[in-house]
């Protein structure tokens, strides 16, 4: 156990290999959003086209999620300690906020697809009066509270024991495809299929510093970054084989499966979606553990912090979810998220030039730049202001402008220098 | 005697607190049990036999919190000083599977309830219900997760908000009850009012080691009586099934808009009260079976399996069965302890070396019998449990016979000399 500097408690379970880190990171995401994502992509492009996009892509991922654990694994620090060294206190309370939405927005948005996908796929001949689909939710809902216990230690376990299964629910599924996809598009690389790879990842990779603190080393950190970006970006390639029976809601075309007769088929992707679930929600908790650390009074902070959050996500799940659409929510919370990676890598590579930590001035720009673009992805989201260029473009942009505008056009002006400086 | 495995958090509760817990413990299965009662004998021999009902659970709760005076420990480890460790493993085994049983149980009636209350019909509602029942079940697996504590307060703030209940139903409800006649002595009828609450008294040692001190113990067993004969009597006058005519009005005033939703805030706060009771009374079983999930941990893990059982098997006829099973052997179990500590006041004069092997026989005779009778008559819930008590009385007595009868048999022998 390693005391970490910036959390009030001892950090447990702080010897992960490079295997552990990549069976928590990819069990986190072989999820459907994330196989989706590149049949959307093959949609608008040919099959190499397609390849080379989702290649490119994962190419550009790795340096930045290089960049990102860099900044974070000398003082084994989670995402919310970096957002506080680049954001401030003020800052780091939002961030909290958005880790404790996303989390809740992703356990609602996975548990109610796979409770529903389930549902489908298995049959269970009951009283036709009991409502399966609450039976599942409940029961998907119960098995993750109960795994998100123990925190780190049971979800590294959790993630060992579950990634072979994974892989091999996955060719099984992949050999037993009733139809393969026909590639009929010609375009090749697309600016709008590289955005949607980043777009779908970046907010994920903001989430990294709080998994890959645990690392034994940051040899161990590296090599764990390679072979995720190898793996993520072979089930990408081939999951373009999966168009027939996952739909662009992001959900399995139970029809499409229960027609083809195949047992096979229908059994993997039941192991699949379960796994993939209990997997994804437990390691949602863990991420989002660490902004409860700040929001929740000190009472419910501690070892009880996983079972409690576990707990009220579930119930929260079983009394609202399905009830209405928390898309909105979903995706104001990822291009949150998003903005959050740029201005952190921003942050790191400025400081890296300057080779000190963010002052004062630098946090409250920083935080501006990434408040303002998060409200413009949310006026886009809702459609107050045309949507047509990417949400990622969007926020890069203004990120790039306003810090930007902080850090070179303001500092120019040596009344402000004088004030900046006496803040500091 | 054994300290409990896991260190007291408060033993600091005085006597309003320890009774506030126990009289929030008459859930909504136990409010329609008196109801039945009140049909079957009549209204004035059921307030009779409440009386005298509770008197006699009084006594046996006197008797409860003597065996555990000196020492602070729960339910189980009381029993384990009585029948021995393996057979104290086996109650908790039974304690626990009742507990979580009732945990469903609650949430079934309370959604039964809704359901009623509200007119529900459609499939629609009905699984939106379903869906109620299992997030109430996991709040108070959430609100469970902090203790004794939460368990304290909730339970001193929801007292009087159910009193003000009971009372206010008793005064504005038109539901008429007829007493007119009805005045008389029932013996079954006082035994199913003593059978509805005997198993929390034999469970009282878990909840009563908080104590702060003797006196506030026996203070909180009388004070938590009389509420409970309270609530108990006015639970004829509650009469439920009435307030299907109001929803089912046409015409929704204020006074039928505040009746709704007063009767659903006390259906829900007498759901969590009951069960964060059940959830605290069955974490006394899981620590002396798996130590190691004690605590919150334990509490939410009772809470998430209670409300499976809601969810997955609901109510059905086989689970009834074996609640009631369950009933009888925790019934069983309490008559045992009573006569194992009245026997351990009264034979002081030699050793039992077998005292526990005894104890734990005419329990397993007692339990034996009720499943005879249970299978037999199902229906005949109360002839089970009768018959088992009696058989496990008759044991023991034969026991205690056949122990006195060769010890003093012996102790002369020795002492005559040798006799040619």
């Amino acid at each position: 156990m390693v005391r970490n500097n910036n959390t009030s408690h001892a950090l447990p379970d702080t010897q992960q290999s490079w295997w552990q880190l990549t069976a928590i990171q990819l069990t986190g995401w072989t999820s459907l959003p994330i196989l989706a994502t590149s049949i959307i992509i093959l949609q608008d492009n040919s099959f190499l086209g397609a390849v080379l996009t989702i290649f490119v892509g994962n190419a550009i991922l790795w340096f930045i999620r290089f960049a990102i654990i860099a900044m974070s694994y000398k003082k084994r620090q989670s995402t919310l300690d970096i957002s506080r060294d680049y954001l401030g206190h003020t800052g780091s309370f939002f961030i909290a906020l958005l880790l404790l939405a996303s989390t809740f927005a992703w356990f609602l948005a996975q548990t109610t697809a796979a409770s529903s996908t389930l549902t489908h796929l298995i049959s269970i001949k009951e009283n036709p009066n009991i409502d399966q689909f609450t039976q599942m939710s409940v029961f998907l809902g119960i098995i993750c509270t109960f795994l998100c216990m123990e925190g780190i230690v049971l979800l590294r376990r959790l993630a060992t024991f579950s990634f072979p299964i994974l892989l091999i629910a996955f060719f099984v599924a992949i050999y037993f495809l009733p139809d393969k996809v026909s590639f009929t598009n010609t375009n090749a690389l697309s600016f709008s299929g590289l955005g949607l790879v980043l777009g779908t990842n970046l907010g994920i990779t903001s989430d990294m510093p709080t998994f890959f603190r645990h690392s034994r080393s940051i040899q161990d950190s590296i090599k764990a970054l390679i072979v995720i970006q190898i793996i993520s970006l072979a089930i990408g390639i081939i999951s373009l084989y999966f168009g027939t029976i996952i739909n662009r809601s992001f959900e399995i075309n139970e029809a499409t499966v229960l027609a083809s007769g195949s047992d096979w088929l229908r059994i993997s992707l039941i192991v699949f979606v379960f796994f993939s679930v209990v997997c994804t929600n437990v390691a949602n908790v863990y991420s989002g553990s660490v902004g409860w650390e700040i929001i929740a009074p000190s009472a419910l902070v501690g070892r009880k912090e996983y079972m409690i959050l576990g707990l009220g996500l579930t119930t929260i799940f079983v009394l609202i979810g399905n009830s209405f659409s928390i898309s909105h929510l979903l995706n104001v919370s990822d291009s949150a998220l998003v903005n959050l990676c740029i201005v952190l890598i921003f942050g790191y590579f400025i400081a890296r030039v300057r080779k000190k930590l963010p002052t004062v001035f630098e946090q409250a720009s920083y935080f501006i730049a990434w408040l303002l673009a998060t409200a413009i992805n949310v006026l886009q989201e809702f459609d107050k202001i045309p949507s047509a260029v990417s949400p990622l473009v969007i926020g890069l942009s203004i990120i790039v402008l306003t810090v930007g505008f902080f850090l070179i056009v303001l500092k120019s002006y040596p009344r402000i220098r004088k004030l900046i400086k006496k803040l500091q | 005697m054994v300290r409990s495995s896991r260190a007291l958090q408060s033993h600091d509760q005085n006597f309003w607190q320890l009774g506030s817990i126990q009289s929030v413990g008459l859930g909504l299965p136990g409010i329609f049990y008196i109801e039945n009662l009140a049909k079957q004998y009549g209204a004035g021999t059921t307030v009779l036999s409440i009386i005298i009902g509770n008197l006699i659970l009084w006594l046996i709760g006197m008797v409860v919190i003597s065996m555990v005076s000196q020492n602070r420990i729960n339910a189980i480890e009381n029993i384990k000083s009585y029948i021995g460790k393996f057979g104290g493993l086996i109650a908790a085994l039974v304690f626990m599977f009742a507990f979580i049983n009732w945990y469903g149980l609650q949430i079934y009636s309370s959604i039964s309830d809704l359901e009623s209350i509200f007119n529900i019909s459609s499939e629609h509602q009905k699984s939106i219900l379903i869906r109620v029942g299992a997030g109430l079940g996991l709040l108070t697996a959430l609100l469970a997760t902090g203790g004794i504590r939460i368990i304290k307060w909730i339970a001193c703030l929801s007292l009087p908000i159910l009193f003000i209940y009971y009372l206010s139903a008793i005064v504005i409800s038109d539901y008429s009850v007829a007493f007119t006649g009805t005045w008389g002595f029932s013996f079954s009828g006082i035994l199913a009012c003593v059978v509805l609450q005997l198993p929390g008294m034999v469970n009282l040692p878990t909840f009563f080691r908080h104590s702060r001190s003797g006196a506030d113990s026996y203070l909180a067993l009388t004070y938590f009586t009389i509420f409970i004969i309270f609530f108990e009597i006015a639970s004829i006058w509650l009469g439920f099934s009435h307030f299907m005519n109001i929803s089912s009005a046409s015409l929704f005033t204020h006074s039928v808009v505040f009746h709704l939703v007063a009767v659903s805030i006390f259906v829900v706060l007498l759901l969590i009260c009951n069960n964060l009771l059940n959830i605290y009374f069955a974490s006394a079983c899981w620590e002396s079976i798996i130590p190691r999930f004690g605590g919150p941990k334990g509490f939410a893990i009772i809470g998430l399996v209670g409300t499976a059982i809601y969810t997955f098997i609901q109510i059905s006829t086989t689970m009834l069965f074996l609640v009631n099973l369950a009933n009888s052997y925790i019934i069983n179990l309490g008559i045992v302890l009573l006569i194992a500590f009245l026997v351990r006041i009264v034979v002081r004069h030699r050793p039992r070396e077998f005292e526990k092997i005894i104890n734990g026989a005419s329990w397993v005779v007692g339990c034996v019998t009720a499943t005879v009778f249970e299978v037999q008559n199902p229906e005949q819930n109360v002839a089970a449990l009768l018959s088992g008590v009696g058989a496990s009385a008759l044991f023991f007595l034969c026991i205690i016979f056949i122990e006195e009868t060769v010890w003093a048999a012996k102790k002369i022998m020795r002492s005559i000399p040798n006799v040619k």
